[in-house]
């Protein structure tokens, strides 16, 4: 397996960081030995991410993980995205269904149960996805991963070496905003659902906090 | 948005809340909120499945931002349940529908 030093990383973001996404992710794919996959959760705007990965390579090998509890409009969107794309779409499922799980411990657990959050994280996702990157073996895994969706996450950037699964991770949108995005789907008429939660992501964004003057005017008003 | 989901503004919203015969849920949003637009989609369910039981509304902080002051909105979306014209409770935050039908529920 290959060994990605630090240096190396971080001259690879260098380099990268003034090309345009579908220029990183087909150096992704040149990179990866014909050994790359690209992760989605079917989440807003992974459209945009799932066309610029099949520009690159028509059949890479699509990873999802369905936990069993999106929402209806999520699996819709999942249907037309895997059929308008021709997706190369690899589903892990848990071991145990929803139903199953719902009836033993009862309704997902709220963030106020942080134990029962995290056993429901890897029950429902964690062991599906690593049961996932075990069969799949890849050596490049491309995601949608963006700087604006964890800004507290320091260290992150287009090109990162993920110890876990000995792959090098990739994401080509990694500077973009959501509007750059909006233009990426209008431009290639790609759809976008809104309608997603997934209980299980603790580090999540579920606010928008308004600006600092907001709470000033409130504090008094 | 569904014909159940009245868009109330500065003028309309005390007469709205204080004349209303069910409590009423007022979600405090806006546009560029992507979280907002999650909890969307559940707010039009739960408007259709509590119907008769209890009456969502929506406030626009952009258009409306004094309801938003007057009522410490600090993150959206923001969820205010009233009941006989005064705050019942106060929900922040995107969650699972489930969760969120349990805490109206029991109000109604």
């Amino acid at each position: 397996m290959p060994d990605f030093s630090n240096e190396t990383v971080n001259q690879w973001n260098a380099q990268l960081r003034t090309q345009s996404p579908l220029d990183i992710v087909r150096w992704a794919i040149a990179q990866a030995g014909g050994r790359a996959l690209v992760s989605t959760n079917f989440r807003p705007y992974e459209a945009a991410i799932l066309h610029l990965a099949v520009q690159a390579q028509a059949d890479l090998p699509v990873l999802w993980v369905d936990h069993g509890y999106n929402r209806p409009a999520t699996y819709r969107h999942a249907e037309e995205l895997t059929a308008r794309l021709k997706l190369n779409l690899k589903p892990y499922l848990p071991r145990v269904t929803a139903a199953h799980r719902d009836a033993i411990h009862g309704p997902i657990p709220t963030t106020e149960d942080e134990a029962g959050l995290k056993k429901f994280s890897a029950v429902m996702k964690l062991e599906p996805f690593q049961r996932g990157m075990k069969e799949l073996a890849p050596t490049v895994w491309i995601t949608a991963l963006r700087k604006v969706q964890n800004p507290n996450r320091a260290g992150l950037d287009i090109v990162s070496a993920d110890e876990n699964f000995g792959a090098l991770k990739v994401s080509p949108f990694f500077y973009c905003s959501d509007a750059e995005l909006d233009t990426y789907l209008a431009q290639h008429q790609l759809p976008n659902e809104w309608d997603y939660f997934d209980p299980a992501k603790a580090d999540e964004k579920r606010e928008c906090g308004l600006h600092a003057a907001w709470g000033k005017k409130a504090v008094n008003a | 948005m569904s014909e159940k989901i009245a868009n109330l503004t500065t003028d309309t919203f005390q007469s709205a809340i204080t004349s209303a015969t069910t409590p009423v849920l007022v979600d405090f949003w806006a546009p560029w909120c992507g979280p907002c637009k999650a909890i969307a989609p559940i707010l039009e369910e739960l408007a259709a499945e509590l119907d008769g039981k209890l009456k969502i509304v929506k406030v626009n902080i952009d258009e409306n931002d004094g309801i938003a002051v007057e009522y410490g909105v600090r993150a959206i979306p923001t969820m205010i349940l009233f009941k006989g014209g005064a705050v019942a409770e106060t929900l922040v935050g995107m969650m699972p529908k489930a969760a969120l039908k349990a805490k109206v529920a029991a109000h109604v």
